[in-house]
């Protein structure tokens, strides 16, 4: 495979999950500041659901990292 | 740990109900119950306790002597002897045989000793405060005042004008003359840079329309005190100054008087505030307890190891006129049973969690040893910096040194600050292993890199299999070297099955415990799942002369794995199952997390160097410098927050039991 294919897959691997997972915490985040405003004893639960949607962006940077391993031909 | 709890039921006759209530006040061990939401036959017979208007009245007594006593004390001034709690405590138990009269005259007594001060006190300071409002204006007009000379037909009127508008005082000396038929004067003068001020005198019958037309001219008057308002301006501001200058010293001989008679009372106050703060809980916890014809009947929980104290404690005071059982609990009153943590010094600073979550429920496994044991790895991996972590190490002391100097502080940082000393050790080891100090700071003064900037290594442990070394210093950044990223992917993966694992052992044992076979599968069956991945890759990138064998086996491990976790969860257990795979991954955030740190710690050092030599190396050590700082705030942060996050969604959820009924002993309130 041409090497700036893998480059152009390893970002969009990367940088989509990164926008996905800012989309997410966006919603989340301004959701839980709400809610930590009434109750702020669901400050653990607020780590918790703002954290979640960053599996997206672990999971889109090790398939990153994987395809930068591929060598050009493969 | 949790502390094993026992429930204790306390019997005794009606006629020593407060007698005992003071006991168990002061043994502070037992955890209430509201004996009206029991339910069963046991209760069946049993009335609540209710409080009588004698013990209303009581209440709303104990309750004005508290305000009264309160006011006073938030009036005084602690002595400057140190007061111990001794002191305190042999005072307050002088009030325990006193009756409610007698301390009320008390209360009065020290109210006559303090009334008459405490307002004069706030009088002298009210209107200090009052007059000292006035003090920049005085300072300003006074000069201009005092050459002004009224008579008994004459009013006068000071204005502040700013000095760019001054030319606006042309035009109310001309609309005066024509008000007032020129009865009047005025005087102006420069006060300071930008203020010029004006006294208006004028005859007292035009008062009102030089007032209405300052008013509709919208011009800034000096206005006084009312008491001084019928003076003239000079008088006026010479008693204020006058004022002003009396205040501070009657205040400072009142303060001074207040300070002696509380080196005599503050001890008693403190300990009457105590004193009828735990009266008035004794009060308010009545209607929790229940009665039947000359009985009361008390029911808690209380730590197994300080039953036989307790029952000790009645039998030697009340000679067996009260008894204490301990009753063996049903299954539905096990559910309310209250929580207390008991854990060794180095875990408890991560109870910390429980102010973040609910702590565990009662019955079940404290996960807090767990914790203690993977934050710190945790946290370690990401930020594997010897130099960050003496940073850290000493911002904990810094922050360590603030929270002993507060007086309220705050428990979450107290123990969050221990947290982040033992992470920091974590740290430094990694560190080590990394061989990273501020980033590659060490690696480029000792010069191991090779020609293409890659970390030479010192100690080979193996190769990979396309053949090149590794061992100490592990590069984080392994670009060169693709199969050491794949290499401590697995590390990571392995730390996940190692963290994960445990969880789900303390959730099978739970299930096993509480002979709840279906929850014990449903995590055996997550277990082997886990276990069945660890075969396959095993295979796959370990030892792969054996891969024929562990790739059926593992196989089948997982399919078992997904079978049991579906018969004990259901179709929901199934999937969870299988989606731990998805958890396992999530470990990689601290490869990705640990290597967006050194990445930037390498950028910070490379951007210092690009500085070059003479006197740009110091501009160059302080961008270097100012990049790390911000690399160690982000570097803090974030691994503490992934820490936690590993903890409580790839952890906690495979077991975790939460509760709110937390252990809250019936005791001495300490006045709050």
């Amino acid at each position: 495979m041409e090497l700036g294919l893998i480059a152009i897959g390893a970002a969009l691997a990367i940088g989509l999950s990164a926008l996905a997972t800012g989309w997410s915490q966006s919603k989340i985040g301004a959701a839980m500041a709400g809610a930590l405003a009434e109750k702020p004893e669901l400050a653990g639960n607020a780590i918790i659901m703002i954290a979640i949607p960053e599996t997206m962006v672990v999971l889109g940077f090790v398939i990153g990292f994987l395809i930068t391993g591929l060598k050009p031909g493969e | 740990m949790l502390l094993t709890m026992s429930k204790v039921e306390i019997v005794g006759l009606k006629s020593l109900f407060f007698q005992v209530l003071e006991t168990l006040q002061d043994l502070g061990t037992l955890h209430l119950e509201d004996i009206t939401k029991k339910k069963g036959p046991r209760y069946a017979d049993l009335l609540p306790m209710e409080m009588d208007p004698a013990l209303e009245e009581e209440r709303n007594l104990l309750q004005n002597l508290a305000m009264r006593n309160n006011a006073i004390l938030s009036e005084l001034a602690p002595p400057d002897r140190r007061i111990t709690r001794a002191e305190i405590e042999e005072k307050y138990k002088s009030f325990q045989g006193k009756t409610l009269a007698d301390i009320s005259s008390m209360v009065e007594e020290e109210e006559k000793a303090t009334r008459e001060l405490i307002n004069y006190k706030h009088e002298l300071e009210v209107e200090l405060s009052r007059l000292s409002k006035y003090e920049p204006i005085i300072k300003k007009v006074y000069p201009l005042a005092s050459k002004v000379t009224a008579t008994e037909n004459y009013t006068s009127v000071a204005l502040l004008v700013e000095e760019r508008y001054k030319q606006v005082l042309d035009y109310i000396e001309k609309e005066l003359e024509k008000i007032t038929n020129k009865q009047c004067e005025v005087f102006s003068a420069r006060v300071d840079e930008n203020t010029h001020a004006a006294i208006l005198v004028f005859h007292r019958r035009y008062s009102e329309q030089v007032h209405n037309f300052l008013a509709t001219e919208n011009v800034n008057q000096v206005r006084l005190p009312s008491e001084l308002s019928d003076k003239p301006y000079d008088e006026a501001l010479k008693e204020i100054e006058t004022r002003l200058n009396e205040i501070p010293p009657k205040l400072k001989k009142v303060r001074e008087d207040l300070d002696k008679i509380s080196e005599d009372w503050y001890v008693t106050l403190v300990a009457l505030k105590e004193y009828l703060a735990d009266r008035i809980e004794s009060l308010n916890a009545i209607p929790k307890f229940g009665q039947s014809g000359h009985v009361f009947v008390i029911t808690g929980w209380m730590p197994s190891d300080k039953v036989e104290e307790a029952r000790r404690v009645l039998e030697e005071k009340f000679e067996g006129k009260v008894e204490l059982t301990e009753e063996v609990p049903t299954h539905e009153e096990l559910e309310e049973a209250p929580t207390a943590l008991k854990n060794p010094a180095a875990v408890r600073p991560f109870e910390f969690i429980y102010m973040l979550i609910n702590p565990p429920k009662y019955g079940h496994i404290d996960p807090t040893f767990l914790v203690a044991i993977f934050f710190p790895i945790l946290f370690g991996f990401m930020l594997g910096d010897m130099g960050y972590a003496l940073v850290l190490l000493g911002a904990v002391f810094l922050m360590k040194r603030i929270l002993r100097k507060r007086e309220s502080r705050s428990l979450f940082f107290e123990l969050f600050a221990n947290v982040l000393l033992i992470c920091s050790i974590s740290s430094f080891v990694f560190g080590l292993l990394y061989f990273e100090f501020f980033g590659d700071l060490l690696i480029r003064l000792l010069g191991w890199k090779d020609a293409a900037g890659h970390m030479v290594v010192k100690w080979v442990w193996g190769h990979t299999s396309s053949g090149k070394p590794w061992g100490w210093p592990l590069e984080r950044i392994a670009q060169a070297n693709p199969d050491l990223f794949k290499l401590l992917l697995i590390v990571v993966a392995l730390i996940g099955v190692l963290h994960m694992g445990s969880a789900l052992v303390i959730g099978l044992i739970d299930g096993i415990r509480h002979r709840d076979r279906k929850h014990a599968l449903e995590k055996l069956g997550y277990l082997l799942f886990v276990l069945g991945l660890v075969v396959i890759f095993g295979g796959v990138w370990g030892i792969k002369s054996i891969k024929s064998v562990t790739m059926p086996v593992g196989a089948v491990m997982a399919v078992v794995g997904i079978g049991l976790a579906g018969y004990g969860g259901g179709f929901g257990g199934g999937l969870e199952a299988a989606l731990t795979f998805g958890n396992l991954l999530s470990y990689a955030r601290l490869y990705g997390i640990g290597l967006a740190s050194v990445i930037l710690a390498e950028v910070a050092n490379e951007l210092g160097a690009e500085f070059g030599g003479g006197a740009m190396v110091f501009l160059g050590v302080i961008v270097a410098a100012l990049l790390h700082v911000l690399n160690i705030a982000l570097g803090v942060l974030s691994p503490s927050i992934q820490s936690l996050r590993l903890n409580l969604v790839e952890s906690f959820t495979k077991f975790y039991k939460e509760t709110d009924v937390v252990y809250k002993p019936f005791k001495r309130s300490g006045g709050e």
